[in-house]
């Protein structure tokens, strides 16, 4: 019976891992969005997110149904829920590509300012790869594939607090605050607000990534501490 | 143990089951009910420029968060050790949704109070100090209908509230219209005017909370997710493809 139920959890943790590679690819079609203001990217994100919806459906009711006819305990009952909180913030990022994907009409405006247009592509860069680092270290179920650089991601992504006055010593943030200010002529609040629309939606994606690592890490050491990370 | 100790012991743990369900319908009330009074509290923040309570409700944004977190392992506890059929487990899941949204509500609000910080010291025109005292009004409004649709089961205030909605969109536009104004016109810097279309963003954001709040309680009530509209549509894109091999416009059919 049990040993039934354990097939169930490693069928949960593979059918995750489809679920994160789905929301990769989300998350660089944005990438593209924001660099090239691609409409095919944008309209194959728009498509993708209707099959990131429906597995984020199925997964969960398949989570609940485990929850309510296995009464799971202890590292058993850590790991659905934890596959519930990561099947959120996987949807979560889908729809932050979503909302990328929104302002494919208005990225010339962004790219017309070359400087502020290459710090959102560096930024949407950066933020892809900490995705990957992460999706990876939870396919393998282990925190190796994080690496040492997994606080630096952090800070780098803490971009838009910095951005917008608060401290944070990122060179990239600055840039980012910089150049909105700098905008000028007819266009400059509509360029700044799609601008501040991009990385901010970049900023939550790394906050969703960060969540993710965070329970990965619970999961692997079993210390709830790490769980704190999900508020901050 | 006898047919009746057994019987009173399935007694007790039904009465417990139920006590800590109504325990947790508090909760969630109570977490909606400051999540609600977030808004006017974030409003004056940006309207009278009050640093001391932009800080004060950013740090009460943790305490919500936590007991949103709360809220959400009870219910997985209480999913496990109880196992809930139909209506029991759509109310229990209903909660655990009702807790995300009511989090990122009162988010959205932090972000009201961080961007008055940023923007401390600016000018609003009284048109657009107008908008963003209606557009508070309206969002407040509308987390305390949401949350009446829950505490009710009513189904049918809760397919309102996209059209009550409405309201609130139409307040954004309105917004983002006096803001170009005011910026054309040099009334507003650029780093002010951004935080401001952001701002209404904001509002018009804790409305689509509100009504995600409505779809959930229609979930509880019915049994149909919002979702499954994108499900609905991918299935349909997936049987056109294996039964003509086309694959339709994405664009077209998408939200």
């Amino acid at each position: 019976m049990r040993g039934a139920f354990a097939e169930e959890l490693e069928q949960l943790r593979i059918q995750v891992e489809l679920m994160a590679l789905r929301v990769d690819e989300s998350v660089a079609r944005a990438v593209r969005v924001v660099e090239f203001g691609d409409q095919v990217a944008a309209a194959d994100l728009l498509a993708s997110d209707d099959e990131i919806d429906d597995m984020h459906i199925s997964l969960l009711e398949r989570c609940y149904e485990l929850l309510v006819r296995e009464g799971p305990v202890a590292s058993d009952f850590r790991l659905v829920v934890s596959v519930i909180r990561a099947l959120d913030s996987l949807e979560r990022i889908g729809d932050l590509c979503l909302r990328i994907a929104k302002t494919a009409d208005e990225q010339p405006l962004i790219a017309a300012n070359s400087e502020l247009h290459r710090v959102a592509v560096e930024f949407s860069y950066v933020v892809l790869a900490a995705f990957r680092r992460m999706r990876t270290a939870w396919a393998e179920g282990s925190l190796d594939p994080l690496g040492p650089e997994t606080s630096v991601d952090r800070r780098s992504t803490d971009a838009l607090p910095a951005v917008l006055g608060d401290a944070g010593p990122e060179e990239l943030a600055r840039a980012l605050a910089a150049r909105i200010m700098e905008l000028s002529g007819p266009d400059a609040v509509r360029a700044g607000v799609n601008a501040f629309v991009v990385c901010r939606s970049l900023d939550r994606i790394a906050d969703h990534t960060h969540v993710l690592v965070a329970r990965l890490k619970y999961l692997v050491t079993g210390d709830p501490s790490h769980l704190a990370d999900e508020v901050a | 143990m006898s047919e009746s100790d057994a019987s009173t012991r399935g007694t007790e743990h039904r009465i417990t089951y139920h006590r800590e369900l109504d325990t947790l319908n508090a909760e969630i009330l109570r977490l909606g009910a400051l999540v609600a009074e977030m808004v006017p509290r974030g409003t004056t923040v940006l309207l009278k420029g009050d640093l001391a309570e932009a800080q004060a409700l950013v740090d009460d944004d943790d305490e919500l968060d936590r007991l949103s977190l709360e809220i959400e392992e009870r219910v997985y506890l209480i999913m496990a050790r109880q196992a809930p059929l139909a209506s029991e487990l759509r109310r229990l899941i209903t909660i655990l949704k009702l807790a995300g949204e009511l989090e990122r509500s009162a988010d959205l609000m932090v972000n009201v109070s961080k961007a008055a910080r940023r923007m401390y010291g600016a000018e609003l025109t009284p048109k657009i100090r107008g908008v963003i005292g209606a557009m508070a009004s309206e969002a407040q409004k509308l987390v305390r209908l949401a949350l009446e649709a829950f505490a009710d089961s009513d189904e049918s205030l809760a397919g309102a509230l996209g059209d009550i909605d409405d309201q609130l969109d139409q307040l954004n536009r309105e917004m983002i219209e006096a803001v170009f104004e005011a910026h054309s016109q040099g009334l507003l810097d650029i780093a002010a005017a951004v935080q401001l279309a952001l701002i209404a963003r904001y509002y018009e954001r804790i409305g689509d909370h509100a009504v995600n709040i409505g779809q959930r309680v229609t979930y509880m009530v019915t049994g149909w997710l919002p979702e499954h509209t994108g499900a609905l549509r991918a299935n349909a894109r997936r049987h056109q493809l294996d039964t003509t091999g086309q694959q339709p416009d994405a664009a077209e059919s998408s939200p």
